[in-house]
C-alpha cells in the first residue's frame, strides 16, 4: 500500500494557519508523520480519516494542547512551533501559547463544560477573566450568543440539566465568546445520541455561513459535503488526499480514501474508540 | 466550663490555620518542576507526618525558647495543631485537585486561561466539594486531639477536669462528664458535615 504524503497548501499569500512538515510521536507510536497544510481566512476545512490517523492530534497541536516533535506551526503570524538551528523544536513560552489560544477556539468531543458554573457563567468566564471584559458587557454578549444557538432560556441552568446536544452548543458559544479568528471542532458530534447531532451541525453550518475559519474533524460526511471548502483525508499520520468535497467524494484518488469512504457510508457512523 | 470554651476556641483557630496552610502546601506540591516550592513543602509534610503530634508540641513549647522564640501556651497549641493538621489536610487537597479530570484543565487552557486562574475558578471550586467529607473528619478528629495540649499546661477541658478531679476525688463523675461533653460536641459536628456534603452535591 502506497502512503505518499500530500501537501495541503493553498498557495494563498496570507493563510491564517500554516503547518509545515509536522511530526509527533507518543512513545513508539508515530501519530503525525510530516503534515503540511494551510488554512485560509474564512475557509472551512473538514478532516476525515480512520481512527488513529492523527486527526485529533493535529487539531490539538494547533491549540498547543500537544507539542510537536518536529516542524513548524504558525497561526496569525505567531510562531507556535519552530525548529531551532539543530532542527529540534523549540518549545513556545507560556505567553506565546496563550496568544495563540486567544486566536483559536476549540470545541471538544465531550463538551468539557465547567459543571459547577451556570451556562451563562461558562460562556462569560473567558471574556471576563481572560479578555478583561466588563462583566455586564460580557453577560450581554453571552446572552446574545445563547439566543443565536437557541438556548437563551437555559442561561441559569447548570450543564448537567442539559441534553448532550444542548451542552455541545453551549461549548461552541463558550469558545465563540472569546471572539477567536478560527474554530477547531474535534469530533463534536461523536459523543451525541443520533437525534441530537442535527442541532449541533446546524449551529456549525450557521457559523460557516457567517465566514468563520473552521477546521472540523468529523465522520459526518453529509456535513463535509455541504459545508467544507476542502476535505482532507488522513491515514497513519499523513495527509493522503485533499480536495473539494464534490470531487473527492465522487472520485477519490487514493485507494485508502475509497476504502474509508466505503466503510463510513455503507456502515454508517464508524464505531469510535476515542483516539 | 471555661475549659470547654477554650477547647472549642483551640479547635476553631487551629482548624482555620490548618485549612489555609494545607491549601498552600498542596498548591506548592502541584508541580514538581517548581522544586523551590515543591521540595520545602514536601519536607514539611514528611517531617510532620513522620513524628508524633505530642513530640511536635513539646518541641514548639520547650525547645524553641532556647533559640529565642517564646510563645504563650495557647498560641503554641494553635500553631502545633494547625501545622500538624495542615500537613495531613494538604494530602486531602492534593487528592481533591488531582481528582478533577484533565479535560477540565484542557477546556480552560483552550480559553487561554493562565494556570492560577484555572485553579481559582475551575479546579478548586470543584475540588472543594470533593474534599468536604474528609476535611470534616479531620475537624472532628482535631477537636478530640485538642486534649493533647493539656500536656503543655493549657487549661482546656481535659486539664481543667484533671485539676478538679485531683481536688475533689470525684473521678467517676468528672471524667464521665468530660466524655459526654466531647461526644455532645463532636457527634453533631460530624452529622453537620454529612448535611453539608449532601447540600453541596445538590448544587453540583
Amino acid at each position: 500500500m502506497t502512503t505518499s504524503t500530500v501537501d495541503a497548501r493553498t498557495g494563498s499569500a496570507s493563510p491564517l494557519i500554516v503547518v509545515r512538515d509536522v511530526w509527533k510521536r507518543f512513545g513508539t507510536l508515530e501519530v503525525l508523520r510530516g503534515v503540511t497544510l494551510d488554512v485560509d481566512p474564512g475557509e472551512v476545512v473538514v478532516v476525515v480519516g480512520p481512527s488513529g490517523s492523527g486527526k485529533t492530534t493535529l487539531l490539538r497541536a494547533l491549540n498547543a494542547l500537544e507539542m510537536v516533535d518536529r516542524g513548524t506551526i504558525t497561526i496569525e503570524g505567531i510562531r507556535l512551533a519552530t525548529s531551532g538551528t539543530d532542527g529540534r523544536p523549540r518549545w513556545p513560552d507560556e505567553r506565546t501559547i496563550r496568544a495563540v489560544r486567544l486566536e483559536v477556539g476549540m470545541v471538544f468531543q465531550r463538551f468539557n463544560l465547567f459543571p459547577h458554573m451556570t451556562v451563562l457563567d461558562n460562556v462569560t468566564a473567558g471574556p471576563i477573566h481572560v479578555r478583561g471584559l466588563d462583566p455586564a458587557e460580557a453577560r450581554a454578549r453571552a446572552t446574545a450568543l445563547l439566543r443565536r444557538i437557541g438556548l437563551a432560556d437555559k442561561a441559569a441552568a447548570h450543564p448537567h440539566q442539559l441534553s448532550g446536544g444542548q451542552q455541545q452548543r453551549v461549548a461552541i458559544a463558550r469558545a465563540l465568546a472569546m471572539q477567536p479568528k478560527a474554530m477547531l471542532f474535534d469530533e463534536v458530534t461523536s459523543a451525541l445520541d443520533p437525534e441530537l447531532v442535527g442541532e449541533v451541525l446546524k449551529v456549525m453550518r450557521q457559523l460557516a455561513q457567517d465566514g468563520m475559519t473552521m477546521i472540523v474533524v468529523t465522520h459526518e460526511m453529509q456535513f463535509a459535503r455541504e459545508v467544507a471548502d476542502r476535505v482532507i483525508v488522513m491515514d497513519q499520520g499523513r495527509i493522503i488526499e485533499v480536495g473539494a468535497p464534490r470531487v473527492l467524494f465522487r472520485a477519490p484518488a487514493h485507494p485508502r480514501t475509497a476504502e474509508f469512504l466505503q466503510r463510513v457510508l455503507v456502515e454508517g457512523r464508524e464505531p469510535e474508540p476515542t483516539a | 466550663m471555661r475549659g470547654t470554651a477554650l477547647t472549642i476556641f483551640l479547635t476553631v483557630a487551629s482548624f482555620a490555620f490548618a485549612l489555609v496552610l494545607g491549601l498552600l502546601l498542596a498548591l506548592a506540591r502541584l508541580d514538581r518542576r517548581r522544586w523551590y516550592l515543591y521540595q520545602p513543602a514536601q519536607a514539611v509534610v514528611e517531617l510532620v507526618r513522620g513524628t508524633p503530634l505530642l513530640v511536635q508540641l513539646f518541641y514548639l513549647y520547650f525547645v524553641l525558647p532556647f533559640v529565642g522564640i517564646t510563645m504563650n501556651p495557647i498560641l503554641t497549641g494553635v500553631l502545633g495543631l494547625g501545622i500538624n493538621y495542615g500537613a495531613y489536610m494538604s494530602e486531602v487537597y492534593r487528592a481533591g485537585i488531582e481528582a478533577i479530570d484533565r479535560s477540565q484543565w484542557e477546556a480552560a487552557h483552550a480559553l487561554a486561561m493562565p494556570t492560577p486562574l484555572i485553579l481559582r475558578i475551575v479546579v478548586l471550586p470543584q475540588a472543594f466539594r470533593i474534599v468536604i467529607p474528609p476535611l470534616g473528619n479531620y475537624l472532628v478528629s482535631l477537636f478530640k486531639d485538642t486534649a493533647i495540649v493539656a500536656t503543655i499546661s493549657i487549661r482546656e477541658l481535659l486539664f481543667s477536669a484533671r485539676l478538679l478531679a485531683a481536688e475533689t476525688f470525684q473521678y467517676f463523675a468528672i471524667f464521665t462528664t468530660v466524655l459526654v461533653i466531647y461526644f455532645a460536641i463532636s457527634y453533631p459536628a460530624s452529622r453537620g458535615v454529612v448535611w453539608l456534603e449532601r447540600r453541596m452535591r445538590i448544587g453540583a
